[in-house]
């Protein structure tokens, strides 16, 4: 039984006075999912780039500051970072030799400041030396640095301003890469420092998991409600395997629902750039507008190869990684903390919410001016508190790397085989499915020993021969005809509206149809309450006004629109997932219609759903409409280059026969359609071109290869069909946000037992004081008792969001593991090369012994050393017969000349 | 009688222009009964330079001969059989009759394939090269887009 179907459905829980219930039970919220995977293929190894080679000494590199003292084997920073997670700092386009660029530094939140400080560029050890404008610096350090690459180990490295220089890059090996889950936990005051009373703050126990399995920490048993599993990357084997870093980002505070988090990341003005996140509030306020990650895209190494960066730089920035501050708790080092409240900013601030929309969790909402707390929340208690660790480790193997679950950073004691060591199991076509293997079952792993192969270096066949050839003419005709080409197409709509949407486009167009149900889900917490407090027949009354609000006319229309008790996500027809750039495909900007209902339009809704009462209405009124736009489909057919004239360059550098079948094979890879073997005879030092029309509204595609000289008309080699769009199934039957049996509540196909519900509480307002208090509470508990069930199921269902078999880049799949697998392999064509093994041809012996293949003609004596004949011409000879035979015979056999 | 020339030459038999060197010794020789031009078998005095060679010049012939066979008898004569060598006897005129050559030493590499060559079973090496031609950037995103119908 999956976790989730464990969960309890948590509720509303006071935080005046900290927690002290509910002993042994950890409250989870909404735990994400697998947000993430990453690209597999074959990842480049970590290299020292020669500083000589670069323009600057650290352009176009990244390197990590500070960690473990084994790392940065400085005190000052590792004073600094504790044990945790240094920066992952961009030091482009920086002068380093002006102590005034404070290129270095990295932001780091201080969560008992509620603000961030910039340590920048420091020099010498201990606390005293953080500075910001790096006066302290040695510039000699630096220029030092230059040598950094010439010397073998970490220990050696010089140092740029008390940090060894690390110049890695481009890419990581799979076995560079250890993932430690980190349960992001949102802890309730409980009067520890630094948590203050009514306070709250997310923690990152990256250290827990296994003590939550072991059941040994303590800690938190004033309950963790956690949030999501990160996966933090911890690198290690980068050359001595005592490296343990990770990403982090300082946080800048709050201010009025944004967060800004300062990337480490820094702009051509040489500030940090800040990564604003706006949080949306669970029901709607003037606050809603997107999350910008623009940190995490600008890790991407933008100088360096871009196939690299479609294998690794990229995905960091889908990956839910740590955006958390690292700030001391007390002597507590180890741990992260981002701090809801900042310093006082409760009262100021209003209602504050916190959740992650990267995460996609509307979870968490705050509010010093009232005492509840409205937590989605699941609870893992003991009795299930291993499927919740197997749960984290699935997750966790959807990465496909290594990872550990005991939060330990000692990394030198890292090793692949341990037994706490796990590995994803990624399965032949690159895909995770959440299965690992832990232990010395990690070297049967199928990717355990995934090399690099454009390095491999088992290639020993004669080594290059001679780079001229015979005298004969080589060059190979050239394509002609006419010329090949495909062209987009477009068909009618039939009333359909097909928009082309980026995730976030269609996680608004989700939030709209998810809030239509949210109504709903609102309406059971408000019973909720009532179930704890009693109801008399006022409430009764105002329950039914808020069931079945009739006044509002936001709900009428929104219901009455989209289909009174119906899920909303019948208007979605389909969804089409499609690897290609948006820009590409899309039309013009309108604003979305779905059924018949037009996002922009505004309404506004009744605020008073209830008056008099002593407890609050869990949602805030909502005063205008949802608005969201989206591209229209540009096309239906679209065609799209995926290699436009790349001339086929045997990669040996040989020029005889070696260069074809046998002894050299070639195939085109194209994603999505497979792979194409090419004649090399055909093919050779010609131009290869390679489009795809893929049909937008099917996914199907159609692959096709062509050909040409360096110049001339366009040649189809070959064709091929393929699959690039994915559909993702998303219904009521499949949606996460499928309202489960609340809906079949309401739904028509339910009616008696709304009907029977309605009777009841038309009962309860008709006959009002008449009826004795206690047969009341008895009456309508039993009816709210069967709509709690309902409320829970829904509750149970919203937080799911999908039954999550594997996704991709952030976006679930349900019920369809293999929906997206496609999506997951190599997205660049590639040319896969194969050689034999064969024995050695630039070889003296062989040419004196057995002589090179040839087909020349000319007299005897033209050729040199040991030559074989077909036949010669004889005639001219006035030898016997015999000696004539004899000696053409020794001249077919091979004589020396 | 006729002269022979005796020669000691240690290179391979397959040379055409074989360098003989000098003459170890020459001597005057006689026929043995019927004399064939191509295996001859002749008499000589006895002369021990003779005995170290392999090779043999006959000027009434005007060919080279391989000797096969040397036997002395009690008179002390030498009794000399051979077996003519065409290359060696023709080689200039060999050297200018045209030819077609189907392998060499010096010349040849990478003209036609080489069905000589042995590939060896195993150990095939791979290599992978990511190609998108004069294109700026792959056709394909990493960043789906999703294309949504609605009713």
């Amino acid at each position: 039984m999956a976790i989730s179907d464990k969960w309890i459905a948590g509720g509303t829980i006071d935080v005046s006075s900290g927690i002290t219930a509910i002993p042994k039970a950890y409250k989870v919220g909404k735990v994400p999912g697998q947000n993430a995977q990453m690209s597999f293929g074959y990842y480049v190894k970590t290299h020292w780039t020669e500083a000589e080679e670069q323009p600057s000494l650290m352009d176009t590199t990244y390197g990590y500051c500070a960690t473990d003292g084994n790392f940065c084997a400085n005190t000052g920073v590792l004073w600094n970072c504790g044990y945790s997670n240094p920066s992952f700092n961009r030091y482009k386009r920086y002068d380093l030799t002006s102590s005034a660029q404070n290129a270095i530094g990295f932001g780091r939140f201080y969560p008992d400041k509620g603000t961030y400080a910039n340590i920048g560029i420091y020099g010498g050890t201990g606390a005293s030396s953080y500075k910001d404008d790096a006066s302290n610096t040695p510039l000699s350090n630096y220029l030092n640095g230059k040598n950094a690459r010439n010397t073998a180990t970490f220990s050696s490295k010089p140092q740029v301003y008390g940090r060894n220089l690390t110049p890695v890059v481009e890419g990581f090996s799979l076995k560079d890469v250890m993932y430690v889950p980190v349960i992001m936990a949102y802890r309730l005051a409980s009067g520890v420092n630094p948590v203050a009373a009514t306070k709250a703050e997310m923690q990152a126990y990256y250290y827990r998991l296994s003590s939550i399995d072991a059941y040994e920490n303590v800690e938190y048993q004033n309950f963790p409600y956690i949030m999501g599993v990160y996966m933090q990357p911890v690198f290690m084997n980068i050359e001595n395997k005592t490296v343990s870093t990770g990403f982090t980002n300082g946080f800048t505070g709050f201010c009025n629902g944004e967060y800004k988090i300062t990337t480490g990341v820094y702009d051509e003005s040489g500030g940090q750039k800040e990564q604003t996140i706006t949080y949306y509030p669970l029901y709607g306020d003037n606050n809603s507008t997107e999350t910008t990650l623009d940190g995490w895209y600008e890790w991407r190494p933008e100088e360096t190869d871009p196939t690299k960066r479609s294998k690794w730089a990229s995905h960091p920035s889908m990956h839910p990684l740590c955006i958390m501050g690292y700030g001391s708790n007390g002597s507590e080092w180890n741990k992260q903390f981002i701090r809801v409240d900042g310093s006082g900013n409760y009262a100021s601030g209003g209602k504050l919410i916190l959740t992650g929309d990267w995460l996609k969790t509307d979870l968490l909402e705050v509010s010093s001016s009232e005492k509840w707390v409205k937590i989605y929340s699941d609870t893992i208690t003991e009795a299930n508190v291993h499927d919740f660790c197997e749960y984290v480790r699935r997750q966790a193997a959807y990465m496909g790397g290594f990872f550990r679950c005991d939060g330990r950073l000692d990394l030198i004691d890292y090793r692949l085989i341990d037994e706490g060591t796990y590995m994803g199991v990624i399965d032949g076509s690159g895909i995770t499915h959440g299965d690992y293997t832990k232990g010395v079952e990690n070297a049967k792993n199928p990717s355990f020993d995934w090399t690099d192969a454009i390095n491999d270096t088992n290639f020993k066949p004669g080594g290059g021969g001679p780079t001229s050839g015979g005298d004969h003419d080589k060059e190979q005709s050239s394509y002609g005809g006419d010329n090949f080409s495909m062209n987009d197409r477009t068909m009618a709509k039939f009333g359909l509206h097909r928009y082309v949407m980026e995730e976030g486009e269609f996680d608004t167009l989700m939030q709209f149809y998810k809030e239509c149900l949210d109504y709903k889900g609102a309406r059971k917490k408000y019973i909720d309450f009532l179930v704890d407090k009693g109801v008399s027949s006022d409430d009764a009354a105002e329950l039914w006004n808020a069931w079945f609000p009739d006044r509002s006319s936001y709900l009428a229309q929104m219901y009455g629109d989209l289909g009174y008790g119906e899920d909303p996500h019948k208007n979605l027809v389909s969804i089409l997932a499609l690897p290609v750039d948006k820009t590409e495909i899309q039309g013009s900007e309108e604003n979305i219609n779905t059924g018949y209902y037009t996002t922009a339009k505004t309404f506004t809704l009744n605020t008073t759903l209830r008056s008099g009462a002593s407890y609050d209405v869990p949602y805030a009124p909502v005063t205008d409409g949802f608005a969201a736009t989206a591209h229209v489909l540009n096309s239906t057919v679209k065609v799209i280059d995926l290699v436009r004239d790349h001339k086929i360059e045997h990669p040996k550098g040989w020029d005889d026969f070696r260069c074809y079948e046998p002894y050299s094979r070639c195939e085109l890879y194209i994603p999505y359609h497979g792979n194409v073997t090419l004649s090399l005879a055909q093919c050779l030092n010609k131009y290869i071109t390679v489009q795809v029309a893929v049909d937008l509204i099917s996914g199907a595609s159609y692959a096709v290869v062509l050909m040409r000289g360096s110049s001339g008309p366009y040649a189809i080699y070959q064709a091929l069909p393929g699959q690039m769009g994915f559909n993702v199934p998303y219904s009521q039957d499949s949606s996460g946000y499928n309202a489960g049996s609340l809906m079949n509540l309401s739904a028509a196909s339910q009616s008696n037992k709304i009907e029977k519900y309605r009777n009841v509480a038309n009962a309860l307002v008709a006959t009002g004081s008449a009826i004795a208090g206690k047969n009341a509470f008895g009456a309508v508990g039993s009816v709210l008792g069967g709509i709690a069930t309902g409320q829970q199921l829904d509750v149970q269902s919203d937080l799911i969001d999908f039954q999550i078999e594997h996704s991709a880049d952030g976006r679930a799949v349900a019920n369809s593991p293999s929906t997206l697998t496609g999506w997951a392999v190599h997205q660049t064509c590639q040319l896969i090369w194969h050689f034999p093994n064969m024995l050695a041809y630039n070889d003296a012996n062989y040419a004196n012994l057995v002589g090179y293949a040839t087909a020349r003609t000319g007299a005897v004596g033209s050729f040199k050393g040991f030559t074989k004949f077909n036949n010669v011409n004889l005639s001219a000879l006035t030898c016997l017969d015999e000696e004539r035979n004899a000696i053409m015979a020794a001249l077919q056999s091979g004589v020396y000349l | 009688m006729m002269y022979v020339s005796f020669y000691t030459y240690r290179g391979d038999k397959r040379t055409v222009s074989k360098d003989l060197g000098s003459a170890v010794a020459t001597l005057p020789c006689f026929v043995q009964g019927q004399c064939s031009v191509l295996t001859p078998n002749i008499l000589a005095q006895y002369n021990a330079a003779v005995i170290g060679c392999n090779y043999m010049y006959i000027d009434t012939f005007g060919r080279y001969y391989k000797i096969t066979d040397l036997v002395v008898d009690e008179a002390k004569q030498m009794h000399i059989t051979g077996a003519v060598d065409p290359l060696k006897t023709w080689d200039s005129q060999i050297r200018s009759c045209p030819g077609s050559v189907s392998r060499s030493e010096q010349t040849g590499v990478g003209d036609i394939i080489d069905s000589q060559l042995p590939i060896v079973p195993g150990a095939e090496s791979t290599l992978t090269e990511d190609i998108m031609g004069t294109l700026a950037t792959t056709g394909l995103s990493d960043t789906m887009a999703f294309v949504v119908t609605l009713k």
